[in-house]
């Protein structure tokens, strides 16, 4: 006989990280056949190249992982299965439209896993959420680099953004949105953007299914959607607008597909759910501040990577024995919720229309399409 | 109200199924008992002499300091000698050994009627008997009665650890003694209102007490969720009363003593006789034939297993208690003390570990309200400060962090760790 010694607890939950990253994936997947059914609809050349995409994007965080591990020595294949290399390059590709080309689309990933992952130390080391480091790449080094030969209408993000992000009567707001085909097509996703991000309900479902699975902490997307829905709903009742404008804000520019999928990923969260709600927050007054103030069009992906540098500071922050700060953290928590719902309510007093104008759209047609 | 920390518990699987149901074993008393002179590091005052002759009852050892702690011989017969053998903490500690010579011989006991009895020679009683906590811990029970601020009392029927059955077995099957041990606590107590808690989940328990308290006006039977650790004193005040307390329950006016020890307290008034035998759940994985076993103090475990069927694997990972808080021995022939409930016997895990995810999973479970993660990170760093301000002491190694962990990190034993670094440095 032999008695085995180990430290108590002899006892384990079923869910291991291997699993949280299968069903993640699972969940990328259904998003991404989305993505591809759609694409399909658009043409068969479409199709193929949201393939290579997705392919060329997995192969180089693959090649970049494996020789990350060859170099340090360590044995390449326990390295792979224990980092989850497939992961940030399907958020990558999910994140950018169709018509990449397909070397953006590497490098992207290449940036964003080696400065964005591998260099900290790899999985679980990693201070910004690496498909929001390569994202950033694609987006600052290759937004002219679009494929001609497959046109994509100018998406609503970039549109919106072209007006001021705001609109002068309802009416306006109305005519823009019924040239996306209506608030309800938001939400169902049939219009041209960013391959996974445009169906809001497809990515709520895969979102119910993450949290039932105990994967991702629902606190995160809801404070993060919830904040920007209140914060615009203020906005847009300060300019006549009404609740379809904050609706039009939390369902445009891949503002549920990242609150679901990336300000989720728990190695760049904060691990208390004080930080967690905190963080969230703010992550939706920078999502805001970025598309009202900055010059692009696009705040999601920024405001995340902005937010994961507070981090380590809100963690910090919310460090000692929870049971003793339960009260305090609480006050905090509303506090710093509803700072953020006013702090969007003023950003949002301070920006006025410029006027929409459907050619805008039309015109960034023919240009083969900035939009992101 | 959410709560912003987390449900500080989580539902385990219990496997309660493979002995609750079945007949109790009762094992012949033993042929040597071997009754270790262990407390911590209390020192132990062997009062017997090889060669001596002793009954059931009969004091053999003391602890007296803070604490008094009386060992009793769970069998007649000859001290045959005095010697270290390898006790449940799995150092080597001083045993005595009496041969049995099967005649059961019981001492001059002095009883106690609780019903005329006060409230100090109940107490009095229960330290002279050495009535220890029996719900794992063997904290002596007579210490904290010694109070005048409780008010209410809580009978822990709980028994959150998986497998364990032997807590319940026993209030179930001596609801009378039970009783008059509940009758008994509360006046020693002096609590005017007494909770009689149990996991709803276990239906037959709740059958038996149910009727048996019925009519009872200061007496409830309290329905707790199936949750690990409910039976933890904490988790169930907070739970009963919704109070938090620094050190010891006794601040909210609260005293929790556990359903084996009422029983046990109750028969050493009706008999006079101390923890002598004990029923032992005896399940887990790698066990041929699970069951609650009756058996002397100072039984070896090997026998306890053998009575159910053996080992079902030649590699085991053999548990004092349960797969949450049990230690790991490293052989079977070690004997049961007074406060032993179970042995699990479970496949060793050889899953390793993987990178943390930082998922907070930990700081969400954890029943004391910590940070696991961070105390674990604060040990790694060797940054004393940070573990102080971190409460690490606090930690009662329930294991639930190491449980819930998804990429199977000891962090349960990191905070082992880092609280004996607390602890070496406050000697310096």
């Amino acid at each position: 006989m032999e008695f085995k010694y180990k430290a108590a607890p002899h006892n384990h939950a079923s869910l291991s990280t291997q699993q949280i990253m299968q069903y993640l994936t699972c969940a990328l997947s259904v998003v991404y056949l989305f993505g591809l059914v759609r694409s399909a609809l658009l043409g068969s050349q479409y199709l193929l190249h949201g393939i290579l995409m997705m392919l060329a994007a997995v192969g180089s965080s693959v090649i970049c992982e494996a020789a990350f591990a060859y170099f340090q020595k360590k044995d390449i294949k326990k390295t792979l299965l224990a980092s989850f290399p497939w992961i940030t390059p399907m958020i990558i590709v999910l994140m950018v439209p169709i018509n990449t080309r397909i070397y953006a689309v590497a490098m992207s990933t290449v940036v964003g896993v080696v400065f964005g992952k591998l260099v900290f130390g790899g999985f679980g080391q990693n201070i910004f959420n690496p498909a929001a480091v390569g994202r950033a790449i694609t987006f600052s080094s290759f937004t002219g680099t679009k494929i001609a030969t497959l046109p994509l209408s100018a998406t609503p993000t970039a549109t919106a953004a072209s007006a001021g992000w705001i609109f002068s009567s309802s009416g306006e707001f109305n005519r823009f949105l019924n040239d996306f085909g209506g608030l309800g097509n938001f939400f169902l996703g049939n219009y041209d953007g960013a391959l996974g991000e445009t169906s809001a309900l497809l990515i709520l479902l895969c979102g119910a299914f993450l949290v039932y699975k105990k994967v991702i902490n629902a606190y995160v997307p809801l404070t993060y959607l919830g904040v920007l829905f209140l914060g615009t709903l203020c906005v847009g009742f300060s300019h006549g607008l009404g609740i379809s404008y904050a609706l039009f804000c939390v369902l445009t520019g891949g503002a549920v597909f990242g609150g679901v999928f990336m300000l989720t990923d728990p190695v760049t969260n904060p691990n208390t759910r004080s930080g967690k709600i905190v963080f969230a927050a703010l992550a939706a007054v920078l999502t805001v501040l970025i598309r009202y103030l900055a010059n692009m069009p696009e705040g999601v992906n920024f405001s995340i990577l902005l937010v994961n540098i507070l981090t380590p500071v809100i963690d910090r922050f919310f460090d000692g024995k929870s049971v003793n700060r339960e009260k305090k953290d609480r006050l905090v928590v509303c506090g710093v919720i509803l700072a953020s719902i006013l702090l969007i309510f003023l950003f949002g007093l301070g920006i006025s229309s410029v006027g929409y104008y459907p050619e805008t759209a039309a015109l960034e047609t023919l240009k083969g399409g900035l939009g992101l | 109200m959410l709560s912003l920390i987390g449900p500080m518990r989580e539902h385990l699987d219990g496997h309660k199924e493979l002995t609750s149901e079945k007949e109790l074993i009762v094992l012949p008393p033993v042929k040597e008992a071997a009754i270790a002179l262990q407390r911590g590091n209390a020192k132990i005052q062997c009062l017997v002499q090889p060669g001596d002759d002793v009954k059931i009852g009969d004091l053999i050892a003391k602890q007296d300091d803070f604490f008094y702690v009386p060992f009793f011989a769970p069998v007649s017969g000859t001290v045959k000698a005095i010697e270290k053998r390898t006790s449940l903490t799995n150092k080597p500690a001083d045993h005595v050994i009496i041969e049995n010579d099967g005649l059961d011989r019981k001492a001059e006991l002095s009883t106690l009627n609780a019903e005329k009895a006060s409230k100090e020679e109940i107490v009095a009683f229960l330290k002279e008997k050495g009535i220890i906590g029996c719900g794992g811990a063997g904290f002596p029970a007579y210490f904290k009665y010694n109070t005048d601020k409780c008010e209410t009392l809580i009978i822990n029927c709980v028994e959150c650890e998986p497998f364990i059955t032997s807590d319940a077995y026993t209030a179930e099957h001596d609801p009378e003694d039970l009783k008059y041990g509940v009758h008994a606590l509360l006046k020693a107590s002096g609590a005017k209102k007494c909770y009689v808690a149990v996991k709803e989940t276990k239906k037959e328990l709740i059958a038996v007490l149910d009727p048996l308290f019925a009519g009872e006006k200061d007496i409830e039977v309290k329905k707790v969720p199936d949750v690990y650790p409910m039976g933890w004193e904490r988790t169930l005040v907070y739970e009963l009363i919704g109070k938090r307390y620094e050190r010891l329950p006794i601040e909210v006016g609260v005293i929790l003593s556990n359903a084996t020890t009422v029983v046990m307290s109750a028969r050493a008034m009706k008999t006079g006789l101390p923890i002598y035998e004990k029923v032992v759940t005896v399940s887990g994985e790698a066990v041929r034939d699970p069951h609650n076993v009756l058996a002397r103090v100072g039984t070896p475990i090997r026998e306890l297993v053998e009575a159910c069927g053996g080992y079902s694997a030649e590699r085991v990972s053999l548990l004092a208690g349960g797969p949450m808080m049990g230690s790991a021995l490293i052989k079977d022939e070690i004997a049961i003390g007074p406060a032993s409930n179970a042995v699990t016997v479970r496949h060793p895990d050889e899953t390793e570990a993987i990178a943390c995810l930082r998922c907070g999973k930990c700081v969400e479970h954890c029943p004391s309200g910590l940070m696991p993660v961070n105390i674990v990170n604060a040990l790694k760093a060797n940054d004393v400060d940070r573990l102080i301000k971190l409460h690490t002491t606090d930690c009662i190694e329930c294991g639930l962090c190491t449980y819930i962990c998804p990429s199977r990190i000891a962090v349960t034993d990191n905070i082992r760790r880092a609280k004996r670094l607390l602890s070496l440095k406050a000697k310096k």
